[in-house]
């Protein structure tokens, strides 16, 4: 077996390879990974670090500073808020609420978003017509409006909110969704799938879908960020998670009477906000330029 | 052109349509009586009410009660708030001003920074600059807006005391309501403060637009700087140079000039951007303006104001999109011709 070898290398990167070669080079993309990765293991075995519950109540120690501070308590390593509870227990516990609510969030408005925006790319006429100006009314009410509107319906609360932030977020999945499979349809492959006789079902789920994902884990990933401001804003105007839950949006908005006397109880979930945020967004970037080089040039 | 206004006068009444059968059918579904929602009062044995009630035909069919709805609309009448018993819309117009300031100067300030930023980043493209300017825009807008304005009221107002903390002006100024623009009216009130009035609305003013113009400015930044880069890129620049132009003006003048067509589409998108914030930094600041008077309505199940408020809210944004679109294609000579 005398193979004679040509390139230097036998191994083609497959399309995984490929993009995790491209993410790769974004260096602030790669640090945005890690700390969500980070976020993301904080948030799962977090809590069963910590000894204090996020709900208990020291009565003894109120508006205790962070342990660096004067007056601060190794007890309590972020302090305790008004009612003596351990900033850090409720910002982490908060961060398994605020995290997964996102994520249902996403989820919900995922699915709802490719199945209708499939449905506008795939049939033309009035089907298309409906979903598209149903769509837009819907973006024409500015969001966090909508969702107030929403929760003015159907009452405050978790629940709610999940409802509330997806279909504030599905008009933008349905855009795009539909955008690209325009653009896909007109394509040699869909022809020839076409061709063969494969159902609108078949040919969207088997041809088209893998096509689109790239943009569509982009839009996913900024959805993500999205849905955590909105759930926080929500929880902070007091539409969103209820007083004892320790979502951060919820925390901030019962801190905030003690910004001068306990700053250390409004900094805590904020910054917990901002760099999650942050770092999905740091992803996003990092993601579009990977799966899409054209843009990024 | 008349295609295009046509087109765009057609989806205009499309969207009115959508719009006012969305919040139609919302109002059927709230936890109350249609009568309450409709008029701001329960059913009651007064006559005038159950008139009122009949007129509304509030136990009528759907159709006929969505007529009677657009009907009532189309001639501003959008109901009675629960709490004030004021006419929404006239509320609405009452809070409307104190919203279009602050929405005006943020939009102000995120231009006048937003612009200069992305072109400054798209002219010195992989260099510091450009990873400052990108760096500071990310955080723009990764950070919650009501956070951001805490932040800021900690340290100007509390810590630094040298803005105050909410509010559109002083107490200690009897600013008569004029035109519902703090900084007219404080400078109508000349004669009677001079200044004084003028420059306290002014502080006043500083850091809601601040907070409020953030998230624009990070997206006006961005976009500026993607579109410049590619006008930057393409031909005519080329022939720039070698014409000889200075950096100067092929950069503002013959780059910037294209590159402002997709801003512009940006700038409109921020009407809706800026109202979602509005809402959080009214409430932050106690800014008397709609998005406070929102979420004051659900607190007290307002509904009447909530449907009418954001039903308006929502109008006005149609109308911003289609007056950009138009914009759009005045500005941008290849709309114009049919396709």
């Amino acid at each position: 077996m005398n193979e004679i070898k040509l390139y230097q290398e036998t191994h083609i990167p497959g399309p995984w390879e490929e993009f995790w070669y491209q993410y790769k080079q974004h260096k602030a993309a790669m640090v945005g990974l890690v700390c969500l990765l980070i976020i993301v293991l904080l948030a799962f075995i977090g809590p069963m670090l910590i000894e204090h519950d996020p709900t208990v109540q020291f009565s003894e120690s109120l508006l205790i500073p962070p342990a660096w501070e004067d007056g601060g308590s190794r007890m309590f390593l972020l302090g305790t808020d008004d009612l003596g509870r351990d900033m850090l227990s409720r910002v982490a516990y908060g961060s398994r609420l605020t995290l997964g609510l996102a994520v249902i969030v996403v989820f919900i408005a995922t699915i709802v978003g490719v199945v209708l925006g499939a449905m506008a790319g795939i049939s033309k006429g009035p089907v298309e017509f409906i979903i598209l100006r149903l769509m837009d009314i819907f973006l024409a009410v500015p969001s966090l409006l909508l969702a107030i509107l929403i929760v003015a319906i159907i009452g405050p609360g978790l629940l709610n909110t999940i409802y509330a932030v997806a279909i504030v977020l599905v008009p933008h999945f349905v855009r795009i969704v539909r955008a690209v499979i325009r653009e896909e349809l007109d394509k040699e492959y869909v022809i020839a799938a076409k061709l063969d006789g494969s159902s609108p079902t078949r040919l969207f789920l088997i041809s088209i879908l893998p096509n689109i994902l790239p943009p569509l884990v982009v839009q996913i990933t900024l959805s993500f960020s999205t849905a955590i401001l909105d759930i926080a804003a929500l929880g902070f105007l007091g539409l969103g998670a209820q007083a004892p839950n320790p979502e951060w949006g919820t925390i901030l908005s019962q801190s905030r009477d003690y910004i001068q006397l306990a700053p250390w109880t409004v900094a805590a979930p904020g910054l917990a906000i901002l760099i999650t945020v942050l770092c999905i967004n740091l992803v996003g970037d990092g993601l579009r330029d990977a799966l899409d080089p054209r843009g990024s040039q | 052109m008349l295609k295009v206004i046509s087109r765009q006068i057609l989806v205009l009444i499309l969207s009115f349509l959508g719009i006012t059968l969305l919040f139609f059918t919302l109002t059927q579904l709230t936890p109350d009586d249609s009568n309450v929602v409709w008029q701001g009062h329960v059913r009651s044995a007064d006559s005038a009410l159950a008139q009122k009630a009949i007129e509304l035909g509030v136990d009528d069919s759907y159709v006929y009660q969505y007529i009677n709805y657009l009907r009532n609309i189309l001639s501003g009448d959008f109901g009675l708030s629960i709490t004030s018993n004021r006419p929404v819309l006239s509320e609405f117009l009452n809070f409307i001003p104190a919203t279009l300031e602050l929405g005006f100067f943020a939009t102000l300030i995120a231009l006048i920074l937003g612009i200069p930023a992305g072109v400054a980043a798209a002219t010195n493209k992989n260099t510091w600059v450009d990873s400052l300017i990108m760096t500071v825009t990310l955080i723009g807008y990764s950070i919650p807006v009501f956070w951001w304005g805490m932040l800021l009221i900690f340290v100007f107002s509390l810590f630094l005391d040298i803005t105050p903390v909410a509010g559109r002006i002083s107490f200690i100024f009897d600013i008569d309501k004029v035109t519902g623009f703090m900084l007219v009216d404080s400078l109508l009130a000349y004669p009677k403060y001079q200044l004084a009035a003028f420059f306290d609305a002014l502080k006043h003013l500083i850091l809601p637009s601040i907070v409020l113009a953030t998230l624009p400015l990070a997206v006006i930044a961005r976009m500026t700087r993607s579109a410049m880069l590619e006008v930057l890129a393409s031909e005519y620049i080329l022939t720039a140079k070698a014409k000889g132009l200075s950096r100067f003006r092929i950069i503002w003048v013959h780059g910037l000039r294209n590159a402002l067509i997709p801003i512009i589409t940006v700038i409109g998108l921020q009407s809706s951007i800026l109202l979602t914030g509005a809402v959080l930094t009214e409430t932050i600041f106690a800014w008397p303006g709609i998005g406070k008077w929102m979420v004051e309505a659900i607190y007290r199940q307002d509904y009447p104001s909530i449907q009418g408020g954001i039903l308006l809210i929502s109008s006005i944004v149609i109308l911003i999109n289609i007056s950009i679109d138009l914009l759009y294609a005045f500005i941008n000579p290849r709309l114009r011709k049919p396709v």
